[in-house]
């Protein structure tokens, strides 16, 4: 894609992306979304949810990911599920289903055909207050099987999604508290040129641009090792991101009427969809002491 | 299909790869796998034999200009040697690390230069070291003073520099001396290619707190440098300097990321699989792989636009990280074994190593700096 194509691409998808979040997947299908990421995945992929973390988007773009990627007649999926006792509990991030519903289950590799009824859906809680997603739960024999979908590939495609939308809340957040402490003085000078607030901002800027250069490569191979790894560092790097804007806005950072903790939260909670940051880093760590070696997943 | 001809090799990186890759999986270099050796003369020496062996065989010999000895080709094909060998678990020389600094300033700025005495550095016959620092200018480096005066037929250097690497057993020595008035800054600085052999050139050595000769200072009394051992234009050399930093971010952050990728893995076989060493083994192979994708863009960018702007400082801070996290990672993790007996030679002497490396080509603070003004825009720091 030429820089102009990118350029336009993007202001497509900021336009886009003031629709109400309901309307935004049909509207992606208007576009032709799914042949645009098949032909330019990254420049397709990270356009669109970059852009989808700065305006804290709440649309259920990453189901769609996940689902086109398995090629399967799922309507929502369900995260971070568990299975105990017959029953199987997780996230749901789109609005619960009325009817009959077939669900994909990232995490347990499975599809489910929850019939109308069959699932239990309750108000989910959440540290980032602007999301209404439900914790549902279903019978485990819906569960039909893990059919002969791809789900390291589609896990991969939705980690990368994630790392973009994490990356994209990460770089506003240190835009934010940049732009406030540049005009704000103390001392008699303005907050960002002390050298203590202006060294964070630069290992703050740096943890982003390590994850963003980690998650260009993670799209230019088919290890799916390098996508869990970049979603690993973007969890990381928007934790920094989010220290050291709370430390430096002040006090006005940690309060309900300033901007800032809405990206705080966000980053926090997509960080434990697919993987958490720390779960993640701990599994390529095991691996890594399991095969005695640190797999080269780039090329040149 | 045909073996590619030296051009073909020279115009593509990739066929380069294919055909060094073959003569790697020949074993010609495995014997370098596993010298390592302690004393750094003796080590240098060792691998100045792999670098001859890897120019004379041709596969050694890309990446530098026909001018200067060598089959042609660009940094790129440096990249891939540094790359390949890795991959194979053979240590890259020394000479390398330098090459890859010095050696495209002198290509570009004084080719001349590089066609009489580039071939001896590439068949690792000769090593050079890089005479910048100085007691009085480390990071600030516009502030040295050791000074060229212009004499009849070139001129006459006295001062002191600092911080030299490999500079014991160096053959030539590439300085920045300033040539204009004390108050010029970086306006007034050039660079010299001068033969350590010069009488009143004397290099001592500085040994690392590992105990190793790593560094050296140079004390120049009256050296006489002729005009045609000048790199550049007088009064050329920040911008020649600036030049050379380029090469650091790019191509050397990718050869250290190689090479950290080895450490990790010979570290990951070392230690116990616990819990801690999970979290920590994996948060080192998160900055390492990030590091390497990153400095590959800024390796391919500086091949296609032979400059990198001033986001290549992430690179930078990002290679000191990964350095000093690794060899922290293995003091933590080996315990005991790091600190007592005999087993741990090699990680005791890398970790005070790994120390420099957020000081050397700038310190990381300077990074920072160069990131909040040029990067980040911030409002200048207010100067008294």
């Amino acid at each position: 894609m030429t820089p102009d194509e990118t350029k336009e691409l993007r202001s497509t998808i900021t336009a886009l992306l003031e629709s109400p979040a309901g309307e935004i997947p049909a509207q992606l299908d208007e576009l032709g979304w799914e042949d645009l990421v098949a032909e330019e995945e990254e420049a397709a992929i990270t356009a669109l949810f970059s852009e989808h973390g700065r305006v804290l988007g709440t649309s259920t773009i990453l189901d769609g990911v996940l689902i086109s990627a398995l090629g399967v007649a799922a309507d929502a999926v369900i995260y971070n599920a568990v299975e105990s006792g017959g029953t199987i509990t997780g996230i749901l991030v789109a609005t619960a289903p009325e009817g009959d519903a077939v669900f994909a289950v990232p995490g347990l590799r499975t599809i489910a055909s929850v019939p109308a009824g069959g699932l239990t859906v309750s108000p989910l809680p959440n540290f980032d207050e602007d999301l209404s997603w439900s914790k549902v739960s279903f019978a485990a024999a819906s569960a039909v099987s893990s059919s002969d979908a791809d789900w390291e590939a589609a896990e991969a495609a939705g980690q990368r999604a994630l790392a973009a939308e994490i990356i994209g809340i990460a770089r506003e957040t240190l835009r934010l508290v940049m732009a406030y402490t540049s005009d704000r003085f103390q001392y008699g000078h303005p907050i960002a040129t002390f050298q203590s607030v202006r060294f964070r901002y630069s290992d703050a800027h740096s943890a982003n641009e390590a994850a963003a250069g980690l998650l260009h490569a993670a799209f230019s191979t088919d290890d799916v090792r390098a996508s869990r790894a970049a979603k690993a560092l973007a969890g990381r790097a928007a934790q920094l991101s989010a220290q050291h804007s709370i430390q430096t806005f002040g006090a006005i950072g940690s309060t309900k009427e300033h901007v800032l903790h809405h990206y705080v939260a966000r980053g926090a909670v997509l960080d434990s969809l697919l993987g958490s940051s720390r779960d993640l880093t701990s599994q390529i760590g095991a691996e890594i002491l399991e095969s005695g070696f640190a797999p080269i997943l780039t090329e040149l | 299909m045909s073996s590619p001809t030296q051009a073909e090799i020279a115009a593509d990186a990739d066929v380069y790869r294919t055909v060094l890759r073959e003569w790697l999986e020949e074993g010609h270099a495995d014997a370098w796998r596993d010298s390592y050796q302690y004393d750094i003369e003796a080590s240098i020496k060792n691998n100045g034999k792999l670098v001859k062996l890897l120019f004379e065989s041709g596969v050694g010999a890309y990446g530098w200009p026909v001018e200067a000895g060598a089959l042609g080709g660009g940094s790129l094909h440096l990249a891939t040697l540094f790359d390949e060998l890795s991959r194979r678990g053979i240590p890259i020389p020394e000479h390398y690390g330098v090459l890859t600094t010095l050696g495209p300033p002198l290509v570009r700025y004084a080719p001349e230069l590089a066609k009489l005495y580039l071939a001896a550095f590439l068949r690792g016959e000769e090593w050079w070291g890089q005479s910048f620092s100085e007691p009085e200018a480390g990071s600030d480096m516009a502030s040295l003073r050791c000074r060229a005066t212009p004499v009849d037929g070139g001129y006459r250097v006295n001062g002191q520099k600092i911080w030299t690497s490999h500079g014991v057993g160096a053959k030539k020595i590439v300085l920045l001396a300033r040539t204009g008035t004390p108050e010029s800054r970086h306006r007034g600085l050039t660079l010299f290619l001068i033969d350590s052999d010069t009488p009143g050139l004397e290099i001592r050595p500085i040994a690392l707190a590992n105990g190793r000769n790593e560094l050296a200072e140079v004390f120049f009394d009256d050296v006489f440098v002729p005009t045609e051992r000048r790199i550049g234009a007088e009064d050329e050399g920040w911008a020649i300097a600036m030049y050379l930093l380029q090469f650091e971010r790019g191509l050397w952050a990718w050869l250290r990321a190689g090479v950290l990728m080895n450490r990790l893995g010979e570290l990951a076989r070392t230690v116990e699989p616990t819990d801690a060493a999970k979290a920590r083994i994996g948060e080192l192979y998160l900055d390492v792989a990030a590091l390497r994708a990153r400095a590959a863009e800024t390796a391919k960018e500086l091949a296609d636009n032979g400059e990198v702007g001033p986001g290549a400082s992430v690179d930078k801070l990002l290679l000191g990280a990964a350095e000093v996290g690794m060899l922290n990672a293995a003091r933590e993790l080996l315990g005991d074994t790091f600190l007592y007996g005999d087993t741990a030679d090699r990680w005791r002497e890398e970790w005070w190593w790994s120390r420099t490396t957020t000081i050397y080509g700038g310190a990381a603070e300077a990074q920072r700096q160069i990131i909040a003004d040029r990067v980040l825009n911030l409002p200048k720091e207010p100067r008294k």
